[in-house]
């Protein structure tokens, strides 16, 4: 009958069709390896696709794997906006954003071990702290707050509100220094950014309350970046004209300034082995961080980098991720963070945005 | 001898490639004048409303089987939207009876969330269908068009639907004419669990993903006097929808919209002169909510008030002129997008020319200007040519040069809204070639589209994302369909396959646009013997990548899809049907991550009165 071989004539044409696209594309193999022996790299994902997974490559730069979520979880989804990634004792932490959820797996295996999601609103970076965990979270509307975890069980034990945005969290000497600022636009082009406060507010963690608020100079600029180092926090800000480091005594309050003097809009700051890493744009530049004298030229000029996004310094290796226009894999560069020399570039997943030592 | 009759004498001269509904536009009153002047000069796709109940869940549906558009669904009944030709959502246009309906936040249609259960005719038109319809209808557009019988007297009809998902979908409609008076009431409610499970994906289940929606339509026509008629019609739709989540502890977040539109038209029609006078008002309501619990997180409001005038004048019986003039007041009030008190005056003037040469060659050129508010907008220009080589083929050609201006959202979200953006400009051209083969119709159109100033959303140093003219897009393809109809004694068999091949390439990467199929084939075959029908449908889909550099591991696979129905109808006025939809339960998605229902059922009853 006519339709049968209309249909069947549909069918042989289907399958042409997938005989013609299959394809040959190199596949990776994921032969097992310890995670422990290298860099973990987090790819942020879509918003509305779940896309993030977690990247690896090996120390020697030769072995990287993509997907390791995936590939040693069933190829289950992780979720959308894998915000950072915190590493305590055996495990990682993955803090997945839009899901409300941390993802704890092993940090040798990749395998999952637990999932927490108590109280959960938006979380966006982990510290720690003896055998708590502390997770911010921020909606940009009503929730702004700290959660505090026992990292035996995981049980939630309590949570510390904050007048403004709480975004970046770190441990530095025994403290728990949190981010407390945000940032508001001109409602007219070019929608300048404004502070909202500038502040820093520590924790202690054997009472879980602010001991401390640390206001930062209003000198308009916005704080960037906010990292530890030997027991200090540095709190990166920046403004069009120029960008400053303030260095924290979080038992204290008290906190020095280095001025980058004519380096605007510094949007990274990272310290590795006594020296800062920062990034302006395109330019990437080195300093001491007991030096008072502003580099003034760039220890690298990135070139081809339409979106820089991740960014750290591990161990004398810088790592650059460019996420281009957020709806392919992102490129990662690696180059040696004494003399800026290119090692070596890979692609890893969608919106790349941290590089940490596992 | 009047327009119509003019027309019509036109439509019956060139009958061999006209269809039903054109032949008796003498009885037909179309709300959308321009609709059977474009079919004239470009091939026009239309889908009856029994065509479309075939695939009654939504308008998603129903594109992607029955037409050549690409539709990127986030789950069943979710956001969705439209590809033609291989060019972006905001460059389709969606036209309510000659309206076009885009969203002026977003710049294109929000396909879940168009009425279609209540439209007379859908036609579907790939390519520039020449100045008339504006800004947005670049890649192509879909027509949701009523219409108005006179002299028919009492009509009413029920359809009723139960499907798999706990989804019921009923629809109402009871109509009167007599030879002056027209009226047209119909009512629409769907609503779906829409819990579907796909374990082969992922363990896949569209949790959230509930939605419902409801439509009223009421039209109604007059004769006032000779060569007069006044008519009206007006759309109220309401929307819910949640948005899938893919696992439990993710925020659930809903989407609700209320649109209204409505339309008077005034016909005046003398033997050499037509004259219409439309005055539209539309309305576009959302809300979004970040969390199904809490009060919305964001929306807006859009008003549109139209006045359009279009004349149209027999020089000679060969030359026909037409001039268009349009005026718009557009209003936008956004909530929580900065976008306050927004309010655009938008004035165009359109003239197109048509030379009926012989009754098998006939040429159209047309020109428009807009004039948009502190706005620079280019001139577009069209030209069309028609010609019957010999009774076996027909060769159509048309060249288009056309445009859409930036979205509200582009110009004013804040921060980032861009207000020096400049339009997407297109050129395009297509070469339609239809030979008629033992009863049978072969279409092939080669096309080439060359697309500038592409308005992307990108993230700057200042940490939030802002629109700006980026690449440049090149489109190219061939869209291909067989049409054939056959009646032997009870038996009708009717068949529509359509194929197209759509390579659409960021210049700047040399890369096929992300949710591009190179490859889409779509066919339906419809059988009825007596008071049986059965139809079956399919769809193929090539391979699609789902990021911007043809990356083969995250691509979505090609996949086959069929489905089919069967109907009988008793004592003349009872139709009883079932559909499977999915029959081969191929795991299938349109965005990647989100996959499609497999097997699933439905039965349905529809009652004439």
């Amino acid at each position: 009958m006519k339709i049968r071989k209309i249909l069947s004539l549909a069918f042989a044409s289907a399958l042409l069709f997938n005989v013609a696209c299959s394809d040959d594309e190199f596949v990776m193999e994921a032969p097992q390896v310890d995670y422990a022996n290298g860099i973990i790299i987090s790819n942020e994902g879509g918003f509305s696709t779940p896309t993030s997974d977690v990247s690896y490559v090996s120390n020697d730069l030769g072995i990287l794997q993509n997907g390791i979520y995936a590939a040693n979880n069933n190829n289950e989804i992780l979720g959308s906006v894998l915000q950072t990634i915190g590493f305590r004792g055996d495990y990682a932490y993955l803090v997945m954003n839009s899901p409300n959820k941390i993802e704890i797996v092993n940090k040798h295996t990749f395998r999952k071990q637990a999932t927490v999601t108590s109280n959960l609103d938006n979380p966006r970076y982990i510290a720690y702290s003896g055998n708590q965990y502390f997770v911010t979270n921020n909606n940009f509307s009503t929730v702004k707050k700290l959660n505090v975890y026992n990292a035996n069980d995981n049980s939630f034990v309590k949570s510390i509100n904050f007048d403004r945005y709480a975004e970046k969290v770190v441990e530095a000497g025994g403290n728990i220094v949190v981010q407390t600022d945000g940032i508001y636009y001109d409602s007219a082009p070019p929608y300048a950014g404004h502070p909202t406060g500038n502040t820093i507010t520590i924790v202690n963690p054997a009472t879980n309350a602010v001991s401390k608020t640390v206001d930062l100079p209003n000198t308009g600029a916005i704080i960037k970046d906010l990292v530890s180092y030997n027991g200090f926090a540095y709190a990166l800000t920046s403004n069009d004209t120029n960008s400053y480091i303030y260095k924290i005594n979080p038992a204290t309050g008290a906190f020095d300034t280095v001025t980058l003097t004519a380096i605007p809009q510094v949007q990274k700051l990272k310290i590795d082995s006594d020296k800062f890493y920062f990034v302006n744009n395109s330019k990437v530049y080195s300093m001491n961080i007991s030096s008072t004298t502003v580099p003034t030229t760039p220890l690298i000029t990135l070139t081809g980098v339409t979106n820089l996004y991740g960014f750290n310094v591990i161990d004398g290796r810088l790592y650059v991720a460019d996420a281009k226009t957020f709806t392919s894999d992102s490129k990662v560069s690696v180059y040696n963070a004494n003399n800026g020399s290119l090692l070596s570039s890979f692609n890893t997943g969608i919106a790349t945005n941290g590089f940490y030592k596992n | 001898m009047d327009i119509k009759k003019s027309l019509l004498l036109i439509f019956s001269a060139y009958g061999c490639f006209l269809s039903a509904q054109e032949k008796a536009i003498d009885t037909v009153y179309v709300f959308d004048n321009q609709i059977s002047k474009v079919k004239l000069f470009h091939k026009v796709n239309t889908i009856s409303p029994e065509d479309a109940q075939k695939n009654s869940t939504n308008l998603s549906e129903t594109l992607r089987f029955q037409s050549q558009v690409y539709i990127k669904e986030n789950g069943r009944g979710a956001a969705s939207s439209p590809s033609f030709r291989g060019t972006t959502a905001q460059q389709t246009a969606f036209v309510w009876n000659g309206i076009n309906i885009n969203s002026q936040f977003l710049g294109q249609g929000d396909v879940n969330n168009i009425p279609f259960m209540g439209f007379d005719q859908l036609d579907v038109k790939s390519g520039s269908v020449g100045v008339v319809y504006g800004s947005g209808a670049i890649g192509g557009t879909v027509h949701l068009n009523n219409s108005l019988d006179f002299n028919k007297g009492f009509h009413a009809s029920l359809f009723s639907e139960a499907a798999s998902f706990s989804t019921y979908n009923n629809f109402a409609k009871a109509s009167f004419s007599n030879d002056k008076f027209s009226f047209k009431f119909s009512g629409n409610y769907s609503e779906s669990e829409n819990d579907y499970k796909v374990e082969e994906s992922r363990n896949y289940i569209n949790r959230n993903g509930q939605y419902s929606n409801t439509n009223f339509n009421i039209a109604a026509a007059y004769k006032i006097a000779p060569h007069h008629q006044l008519s009206w019609i007006t759309e109220f739709f309401n929307g819910n929808q949640h948005f899938p989540v893919f696992l439990d502890d993710y925020t659930k977040t809903k989407y609700e919209t209320q649109n209204v539109r409505s339309l008077l038209v005034w016909d005046w029609n003398t033997s050499k002169m037509s004259n219409v006078f439309r005055a539209a008002y539309t309305e576009e309501n959302f809300q979004y909510f970040d969390h199904i619990d809490y009060p919305k997180s964001s929306g807006g409001t859009g008003k549109n008030y139209i006045l359009k005038n279009d004349f149209n004048y027999f020089l000679t019986s060969k030359w026909n002129i037409n001039v268009i003039g349009e005026f718009q007041v557009n209003k936008a009030e956004g909530y929580m997008s900065g976008i306050k008190g927004v309010s655009r005056n938008v004035g165009s003037l359109a003239g197109l020319l048509r030379y009926f040469a012989t009754k098998d060659l006939r040429f159209e050129a047309g020109i428009k200007k807009d004039f948009v508010e502190d706005y620079s907008s280019p001139v577009l220009l069209s030209f069309s040519g028609n010609w019957n080589v010999v009774t076996w083929y027909n060769l159509n050609l048309n060249i288009a040069k056309n445009f859409r201006y930036p979205s509200f959202n582009d110009l004013y979200w804040r921060p980032g809204g861009n207000i020096d953006l400049k339009p997407e400009t297109a050129y395009q051209f297509d070469l339609k070639n239809q030979f008629k083969i033992a009863g049978a119709k072969l279409t092939l159109t080669p096309y080439y589209i060359r697309i500038t100033d592409m308005i992307t959303w990108l993230p700057g140093n200042m940490g939030y994302y802002s629109p700006v003219n980026t690449y440049k897009v090149q489109s190219y393809g061939l869209d291909s369909q067989i049409e054939y109809e056959k009646k032997f004694g009870k038996h009708t068999l009717k068949t529509n396959l359509g194929y197209s091949y759509t390579k659409s390439i960021n210049l700047l990467t040399e890369k096929q646009l992300m949710y591009v199929p190179l490859h889409k084939f779509f066919g339906n075959i419809d059988y009825r013997y007596s008071f049986m029908k059965i139809y079956v449908q399919g769809m193929y889909n090539g391979l699609t990548y789902a990021d911007t550099e043809e990356k083969r591991s995250s691509a979505l696979e090609p996949y086959f899809v069929m489905n089919a129905g069967v109907s009988g109808t008793f004592l003349k006025n009872y139709t009883v049907g079932g559909k499977v939809n999915n029959i081969f339960n191929e795991i299938y998605q349109t965005t990647a991550f989100y996959p499609l229902p497999k097997r699933n059922y439905s039965i349905y009853l529809n009652i004439n009165f």
